[in-house]
């Protein structure tokens, strides 16, 4: 499809069709040749998001006939660039940096605006001391967070030296640290209560869930993808996003892309026959392919059918699913304020909360650990929480996309489980047969961002042209 | 490429009618329906954000925008959104709809509702 006509369909709300005609769900592109079988592909790629539009625009660059079917009314999966309080803001994944080689060069490919977050010039620094709020400077924040940080992070420099390679150091020593929680290592660390209160709040945002859900280990793999430097950390996870918001990039990817796309379809159940695979979907429809590249998010997995069945571990895995499930909220606040960077306890409804939007009326975003801390459709609630950092602050609209009770995301980012990655992640990336693995959620590197889905989605497709290559 | 991208942005911005008959609170509506905003448009033609266009919605059938691919879920629902039916969808839509793709937990509060039930008579 030519870019000219993606955006064109988006924005005439065509890019999807009526139900009745469910076929005419696919829309074809003029190169697809118009002698080959209805609904016969090459390789069927599942899901829309980052992975799969990676993977379906490199297998149908390299000529293979190739079907990009997607459950939800539009591409992007887990990042969605949607309008609130007049900016294109993403609702989901946002930000990344220079350090994320996947995404940068799609970003340096197409040529794409950047911008910053606010939060970059903060001037305000508000936390917290038992129980006590304290309000600062940098000066008086940072170097007890990042000293805390150096504690926390110190096996990293032992066992990531080749980050994109995970299981590098594997060892007996590897494998105790996989299978601690975050939360046990912070008790052993050697610094203070007031310093393990901010590794744990810090620890239950990575993994966007209690402390004691993620593995220690995972948690490591942030700092070495930095270059084990905290501040390009930050520049990495929080500073920079596309001006345009990720919509424009998958437009591109798109604009790229030789495949067909379905929309509204999402698949149920995977059927590998000695003839290929058959790939069943909620509209009662059966697609046929030489391979599927799976690029549907770890915690809906599942829920899909396969047959053969796959391997006790990745069922095991995919039982399991990955630890992230709070909350990502921005909120408008009345007036112009001081750019603020907020971080509370882990306990608290946000954990973080800074200025995103430098606005008149100032625009926050926050992050909690758990949803069921905060009801983000409920601006009082919305205001109580906002008011233990800002006590004066009155919340004039908030806006929050509940990713983990989506049906096609069932959480929001990846971050693995005790001993996932030790037991499962190499196994987690072995083909089914015909059916490859990809996503963030499977990522060697940047597991659980935007560049990890590219990173994935590409190496995933590369293999699948190699096979076809040999057909 | 510029006025498309305009008219996206045109597109994006459900434009809310404010010539109301003065029983709606319109500010209230307004920021309440900033939490559907983000997904639905509400004028008319309005483009598909994530969900379809609610131009009309109150007294349609359930599942009627033709250019909509709804989940099989709300194409066997079969209702008339009527204010009632709307009050029961929205205050907690994946209950009353298993299976809907629309994922939103639901206003729980019934002057939430009303707001924003008023805000869609409005736009029709
Ligand atoms: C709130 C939030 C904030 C985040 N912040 C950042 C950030 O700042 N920076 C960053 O880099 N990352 C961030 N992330 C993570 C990042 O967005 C994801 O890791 C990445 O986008 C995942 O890409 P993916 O293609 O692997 O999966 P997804 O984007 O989830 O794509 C999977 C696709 O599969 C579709 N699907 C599901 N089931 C089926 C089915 N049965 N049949 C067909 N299709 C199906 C889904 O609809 C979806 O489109 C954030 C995520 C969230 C939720
Ligand atoms: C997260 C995105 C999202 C949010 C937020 C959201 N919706 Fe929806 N809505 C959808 C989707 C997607 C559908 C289609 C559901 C389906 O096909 O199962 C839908 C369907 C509907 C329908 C049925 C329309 C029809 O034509 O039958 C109504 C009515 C509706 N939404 C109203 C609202 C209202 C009012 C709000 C705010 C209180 C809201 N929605 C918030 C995504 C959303």
């Amino acid at each position: 499809m030519k870019r000219r006509d993606f955006i064109k369909n988006i924005a005439a709300g065509t890019a999807v069709v009526s139900t009745a005609a469910v076929s005419s769900l696919t829309r074809s592109h003029e190169y697809s040749s118009p002698v080959r079988k209805k609904n016969e592909f090459d390789v069927i790629v599942i899901g829309g998001g980052f992975a799969g539009v990676t993977a379906s625009r490199d297998l149908s660059q390299s000529g293979a006939n190739t079907l990009l079917l997607e459950a939800r009314p539009r591409l992007g999966g887990r990042t969605f660039t949607t309008k609130f309080a007049g900016h294109d803001m993403d609702v989901g994944g946002t930000w990344f940096g220079w350090g994320q080689p996947s995404i940068w060069s799609e970003k340096m490919k197409y040529d794409l605006a950047i911008t910053e977050s606010a939060a970059i010039k903060a001037t305000s620094f508000v936390w917290y001391e038992n129980g006590k709020r304290k309000e600062g400077a940098a000066e008086d924040y940072w170097p007890t967070v990042y000293e805390a940080y150096d504690a926390y992070y110190e096996p990293a420099y032992k066992y990531f030296t080749r980050p994109h390679d995970p299981l590098y150091h594997n060892s007996e020593e590897f494998i105790k640290l996989d299978n601690m929680s975050a939360k046990e290592a912070i008790e052993g660390l050697k610094i203070s209560d007031i310093q393990k209160d901010f590794v744990r709040s810090f620890a239950a945002i990575n993994g966007h869930a209690d402390s004691d859900k993620s593995s220690y280990l995972d948690q490591l793999r942030w700092l070495a993808l930095s270059g084990f430097n905290k501040d390009f950390m930050w520049v990495n996870i929080g500073q920079y996003k596309l001006k345009n918001g990720t919509s424009e990039l998958i437009e591109h990817m798109m604009a790229d892309s030789n495949a067909e796309v379905k929309l509204g379809t999402a698949a149920t159940r995977i059927v590998q026959t000695s003839s290929g695979v058959s790939v069943f979907t909620n509209r009662n429809e059966e697609l046929k392919a030489k391979y599927v590249v799976m690029a549907a998010p770890l915690n809906v997995l599942k829920n899909i059918e396969f047959s053969p069945s796959i391997s006790p571990v990745k069922q095991k895995a995919f039982k399991q699913g990955h630890t992230g499930s709070g909350v990502k909220i921005y909120i408008k606040i009345k007036g112009k304020h001081p750019i603020v960077y907020a971080n509370g306890t882990e306990d608290m409804a946000l954990n973080y909360l800074w200025t995103e939007y430098d606005d008149d009326d100032q625009i926050l975003v926050g992050f909690g650990k758990d949803p069921e801390k905060i009801d983000v459709y409920d601006d009082e609630m919305v205001q109580k929480a906002v008011r233990e950092y800002l006590p004066d602050a009155e919340v004039l609209e908030s806006f929050s996309y509940d990713w983990n009770i989506d049906p096609y995301s069932k959480g929001t980012w990846c971050m693995y489980p005790p001993g996932m990655l030790t037991t499962a992640f190499e196994e987690m990336n072995r083909p089914e047969g015909l059916v490859h693995f990809a996503g963030a959620d499977f990522a060697n590197g940047w597991r659980g961002f935007i560049d990890g889905a590219i990173e994935s989605g590409a190496r995933n497709a590369q293999i699948v042209i190699e096979k076809l290559k040999n057909i | 490429m510029k006025s498309l991208k305009l008219l996206l942005m045109l597109c994006a911005f459900p434009f809310i009618s404010l010539a109301g008959d003065g029983v709606c609170n319109m500010k209230k509506a307004k920021k309440v329906f900033s939490k559907c905003a983000a997904c639905h448009s509400v004028n008319k033609g309005g483009a598909t954000i994530l969900g379809p266009n609610l131009f009309g919605v109150v007294g349609r059938e359930s599942g009627a925008v033709q250019s909509f691919p709804y989940s099989p879920a709300l194409i066997d629902y079969k209702k008339t959104w009527t204010e009632a039916e709307l009050h029961k969808f929205i205050e907690n839509p994946m209950k009353v709809v298993p299976g809907t793709m629309m994922a939103f937990r639901g206003l729980k509060k019934i002057e939430d509702r009303n707001a924003v039930i008023c805000l869609l008579e409005e736009n029709k």
